[in-house]
């Protein structure tokens, strides 16, 4: 082209915007008043989530037991260190992450931040009371879009909704038979966010019975879920919850401790069948100290969480057998907490009638 | 039709600068607008493309015959990809996501989007309106504000290069 000048229409810009980085994102919002609409625009907010879950495979974490912390990438027994970042927030523990957004408490449990990591974007929380016992839970209501932080406590649970700026206290109602709320198994405490729901394992005192439950965000109510029958029928203790591939899993190691099974639940709240993702063979670890990361291509990433030593290994499914990282990529992974590039934070509820009109480029 | 006869069909692609381009019916039917017209029985002749000229018609065909040289293996064909769009300059991958669109072939797009967001990253502000020819609409002091909201993000921008 003669003219080195291009005009590309909207929707193809708005289809490579979508690829960026949060970094960059805020960065051309100094473009023009037309981009800064875009990339304002919680549809593309969304629709960048989902770009950036899909591009990196879920795949990224953060590593907070250094500083800076650093954003980490897995791969095929390689790690990739692809920035640093600085936290107003170190040393405060980590409770719960949801669509980019992290939880996190001063360890007074009273005192909480929403922190979003890639825009450097946070908000603090006070608690009525200090609920270091409580289990933790973050939700982005599919039907609102209202941002709701949970706090389970043994008898009464919170909810915070970031629309109205305002926590709500309610009598808890779900199964009193499980009263060990404050037991934690793993980190069973931290709930996993999935589908704008908050979804835990909780057991009772001697740990006997184990439950899931989850939060559904558009009546503020705890729920039951099924589990896999196989699951419920071995009343298995130690069952462990966790998002992969987007979707809720649980797994468990039944009576052969060398095997571990994982189950992955249909997508959506309402949705409640459950099938088989994998079968892990020769696991060779206990189930504790098992923590599935994520999937590269049919591989397995597996953290093994032992007392003394962590180590990051593969599974190779068709070969039943897992392959430890290469040690020299490995330095600074400790601890991982899921990491998503997003440009959402949690705001107040949208005045009525905001008539977006996408004037873009002339 | 292509189902008719044994041989391999063979299209004719005319670019808006009027020059013609053969290319085998099983790769151009990657383009889902030049397999509408193949299933419709217009692509009996040459098949004019007014959008596209002939630079990036040329290569478009190339990426057309290379990754339909691949089987199905995806890893295959993303690293295919890059490798086509590793040298190609903003002002050519701006053509070719124009191409991409106009033709409908989702795979191509895709990757030139994720291609130009790679190359646009780290750069400035002034050197993605130049590039996008876009409009600064901002009053300086506008301007100014929104850049202080966010300070942070312009530390590390790659100094531009473009003129």
């Amino acid at each position: 082209m003669a003219d080195s000048t291009s005009y590309l229409p909207p929707e193809i810009i708005e289809n490579i915007l979508l690829r960026l980085p949060a970094k960059s994102l805020l960065r051309f919002k100094a473009v023009s008043k037309s981009w800064n609409t875009v990339i304002a625009d919680p549809v593309f907010v969304q629709n960048h989530i989902r770009q950036s879950k899909h591009s990196n495979s879920d795949n990224l974490f953060l590593c907070p037991n250094t500083y800076p912390i650093p954003v980490v990438k897995l791969g095929d027994k390689k790690i990739q260190t692809l920035q640093r970042i600085e936290s107003r927030y170190a040393r405060w523990p980590e409770l719960c992450f949801c669509d980019g957004v992290i939880l996190l408490t001063d360890t007074t449990y009273m005192r909480f931040a929403l922190w979003n990591p890639s825009t450097r974007t946070s908000k603090n929380l006070w608690h009525k009371y200090s609920c270091p016992d409580a289990a933790f839970g973050l939700c982005r209501d599919p039907a609102t879009d209202d941002f709701k932080v949970v706090i389970a406590d043994l008898d009464y649970y919170s909810v915070y909704s970031c629309w109205n700026k305002s926590w709500i206290m309610l009598k808890k109602k779900y199964d009193t038979k499980y009263t060990g709320l404050g037991v934690k198994i793993g980190n069973n405490n931290m709930g996993v966010c999935v589908d704008g729901a908050s979804y835990w394992l909780w057991s009772n005192d001697n740990a006997t019975q184990i439950e899931l439950v989850y939060f559904d965000p558009r009546d503020d109510e705890f729920k039951n879920l099924h589990m896999p029958e196989n699951i419920a029928d071995a009343n298995q203790k130690f069952t462990y919850a966790v998002e992969l591939k987007g979707c809720l899993c649980v797994y468990y190691n039944g009576m052969d401790e060398s095997r571990i099974q994982i189950w992955t639940k249909e997508k959506g709240i309402d949705g409640h069948s459950w099938k088989v993702l994998i079968t892990v063979e020769n696991v060779g670890m206990s189930i504790w100290a098992f923590q599935p990361l994520c999937f590269v291509g049919d591989k397995i990433v597996v953290w093994k969480r032992g007392l003394l030593r962590r180590v990051l290994l593969v599974y190779i499914p068709s070969e039943k057998r897992f392959e430890e990282f290469e040690k020299n990529t490995v330095g600074i992974f400790d601890y991982p907490i899921p990491y998503i590039d997003s440009i959402f934070f949690p705001t107040e509820k949208p005045r009525p009638k905001t008539k977006r009109e996408r004037k873009f480029l002339q | 039709m292509a189902a008719e006869t044994g041989t391999p069909t063979t299209l004719t692609l005319k670019s808006n600068d009027d020059e013609l381009f053969s290319v085998a019916e099983s790769a151009a039917i990657l383009s889902v607008t030049i397999r509408n017209m193949v299933e419709d029985g217009c692509a009996g002749g040459v098949i004019p493309l007014d959008n596209v000229d002939g630079k990036t018609l040329a290569s478009v065909i190339t990426y057309m015959n290379g990754i339909s040289a691949i089987p199905a293996d995806e890893e295959k064909k993303k690293s295919y990809r890059d490798k086509f769009l590793s040298d190609k300059d903003f002002e050519t991958l701006a053509d070719m996501v124009l191409a991409a669109n106009y033709l409908n072939m989702s795979c191509l797009m895709d990757a030139v989007s994720a291609k130009i967001a790679q190359v646009m990253e780290k750069k400035s502000v002034g050197w993605v309106r130049r590039k996008f020819g876009i409009e600064n609409d901002y009053t300086p002091e506008e301007e100014a504000a929104v850049k202080e909201e966010h300070k942070w993000t312009f530390e590390g921008v790659e100094t531009d290069d473009d003129n």
